[in-house]
């Protein structure tokens, strides 16, 4: 376990080692002066510029700018924002990530059960009327984009229902826009979370529940199915009690992998729902050529997947006694 | 080229297209993706409004299709506020959308098969260091790193007409390209380190041919297959990208009747002034992946059969 544990966190520091420089080189080293940016382009002094590279510190070599860059990204300094008045980027970054989070939560809340169920069905039902109107319908759904889906369920669902006679007796409406304040509290946010929330749901549905349909079927073809049957254990209990113990071992890792997706897919949801969060930032962000917050924002996303993926490997390695920790 | 041998292919691809169109879910993808690129290569001699900014027409028309009498109308989608012919922009889109993703996958299939192989026959530090670099580009996701790479490249000032500005105009395409070298880079590796250890590799070997010569006539061939599904697999993903960034507003530039940008410029409050401007190119975009996805999938299936 001791190997197993120090292996995966070399990798885990020289990945992260790795897309730091590429994070920072990437956007330092493609011309143009980021100083004349925050300055106001073509129309500013030389002496503004000079005033604000220096600020910036941005006359001392790459290599040196790298390390006080991360470094200060490591002590928590993540520097002052341009496009949001001045405030605070990391404060800023937290914020929204909370929001982001939040959104994440209650889609793996209904997502996870929902595909699991329907992978498990199909999974039983190999090659069945089930199966086949699932494989069908999660195929369709994953491969529409996400503002596909988010918009019909913003103009058909959201506004389609608020123009419904029924929404009017039961007096429910679903919001048809996400955009609430960035610091609203979860409940106070919980109405505008659902429309978004199920369009990320589509797009996991599908992903997850093939892959659980997948380890159903693998499962049930071992002999050790056919032992227990033959033993005269009753079915139920030889599927609950042996297959999906042993199918449902991956989902850890799937669900891991999932949140990694989540976050590009929330890029998309949140800004065609108008919805605070990290995902909206970023674009914003680069929208108003703020160089500083698009690097500490792509960092903690990058930071976020590779701690979810060393987690789901510490997680599955504990789960999983077959796995040799050498 | 030897006859035998290029009959050879010829009834080999015939199998295999033949595989490919009788699942029917495959052949109903596969038609429809010609159908598109039918439309992205001659859509400018079909559309009705050859220039999809012609705003000659009453503004805000409903779409005059009508399914039920086999008839197109003047407007068969109707126009939009600005008052152009949205059956027009949908047929010009499709060349867009085509030109890019498919572009796209192909230098990022190219490169990376070359990539990987190499690093796949040659082991050693240089497939180390590779390998972690390619671990570490894949952990930011796609969106993520497309995003910001179009941005901070489009906003550069470069000469009108110099040849920063030409890269400049086909970031999206270039983007695509380097996202997926890696991806492309990894499978064409794993491929290789399996080929390599073959008696006919070896052979060449100790025949001393060139390194090249291993890789791209015995290596390659063997590997062709599975390079064959990465490239319909990125071909889809690139679709799904570009619509996406197309949307985003980080693809084509307005007033091009790209397909992203028309379902965004067309969403909110719009939406309830002219929702066919919004619903079609969305229909667009929606069968279009689905299409590339089942064609893709049934790629997979084909190859896996034939092996």
């Amino acid at each position: 376990m001791l190997k197993f544990l120090r292996r995966r966190f070399v990798f885990f520091f020289f990945t992260y080692l790795i897309s730091s420089l590429m994070i920072f080189f990437l956007l330092r080293v493609l011309p143009g002066d980021p100083a004349r940016v925050i300055a106001g382009g073509r129309e500013a002094t030389a002496e503004q510029v000079a005033q604000i590279r220096s600020e910036l510190g941005l006359n001392a070599p790459l290599p040196q700018q790298y390390v006080n860059w991360l470094g200060n990204f490591l002590g928590g300094d993540w520097g002052k924002t341009i496009a949001f008045r001045g405030a605070d980027n990391r404060e800023l970054i937290v914020q929204r990530s909370i929001n982001s989070a939040r959104l994440a939560l209650v889609a793996l809340l209904l997502s996870v059960p929902l595909s699991l169920v329907l992978g498990i069905i199909a999974g039983l039902r190999e090659n069945k009327l089930p199966d086949v109107i699932i494989s069908l319908l999660t195929l369709s759904v994953v491969s529409l984009p996400e503002f596909v889906t988010g918009l019909f369920l913003i103009n058909i669902v959201a506004l389609g229902w608020g123009r419904s006679k029924l929404a009017g007796a039961l007096g429910w409406w679903f919001p048809s826009s996400s955009a609430v304040r960035a610091n609203a509290s979860f409940s106070e946010m919980l109405p505008a979370l659902w429309l978004p929330a199920f369009a990320a749901t589509l797009v996991l549905l599908a992903y997850i529940s093939r892959l659980t349909r997948a380890g159903v079927i693998e499962e049930l073809k071992r002999d050790y199915v056919r032992a227990a049957a033959l033993k005269g254990i009753p079915y139920r209990s030889v599927i609950t009690r042996h297959v999906l113990r042993n199918a449902l071992l991956p989902t850890v890792t799937v669900i891991a992998i999932s949140i990694t997706w989540l976050i590009s897919g929330l890029v998309v949801i949140e800004y065609v729902f108008g919805f605070p969060g990290l995902g909206s930032l970023l674009i914003a962000a680069i929208e108003r050529r703020d160089l500083l917050l698009v690097q500490s924002i792509v960092m903690v996303s990058v930071t976020v997947i590779l701690f979810t993926n060393l987690f789901a490997d510490m997680a599955y390695a504990a789960l999983n006694p077959r796995i040799k920790l050498g | 080229m030897n006859p035998s041998l290029f009959s050879r292919q010829i009834a080999a691809l015939r199998h295999f297209a033949a595989v490919l169109l009788r699942r029917p879910q495959s052949a109903l993808g596969t038609a429809l993706v010609c159908f598109f690129l039918f439309l992205a290569l001659f859509g400018a001699g079909l559309a009705p409004y050859p220039n999809p900014n012609d705003q000659s027409h009453a503004v805000r028309v409903s779409p005059t299709l009508d399914i039920g009498a086999l008839r197109l109308g003047e407007h068969p989608f109707g126009t939009d506020r600005l008052g152009r012919d949205v059956y027009s922009r949908v047929i010009l889109g499709a060349r867009s959308i085509f030109r890019i993703a498919g572009l796209g996958a192909l230098i990022s299939v190219i490169v990376g098969s070359a990539l990987g192989l190499y690093m796949g026959y040659r082991g050693g530090w240089f497939d180390e260091l590779l390998g972690r670099v390619i671990d570490a580009l894949l952990a930011i996701p796609a969106l993520v790193l497309a995003l910001v790479l179009v941005g901070i490249i489009r906003n550069l000032d470069f000469e009108i007409g110099s040849w920063q500005a030409e890269l400049a105009d086909n970031v999206v395409l270039l983007v695509i390209a380097v996202l997926y070298v890696p991806v492309v880079a990894r499978v064409a590796r794993s491929s290789a380190l399996d080929i390599k250890t073959r008696e006919f590799v070896e052979a060449a070997e100790i025949r001393g041919e060139p390194t090249t010569y291993i890789i791209f006539r015995e290596i390659l061939p063997s590997v062709i297959p599975a390079l064959v599904v990465e490239a319909s697999l990125r071909f889809s993903y690139a679709i799904f990208l570009v619509a996406s960034l197309g949307f985003l507003g980080f693809g084509a530039r307005p007033p091009s009747p790209d397909w992203g940008l028309m379902v965004n410029e067309n969403r909110g409050g719009f939406y309830q002034l002219t929702p066919w401007a919004l619903d079609f190119p969305a229909l667009a975009i929606a069968i279009l992946v689905i299409a590339v996805n089942l064609m893709s999938d049934g790629i997979r299936r084909a190859v896996q059969k034939g092996n």
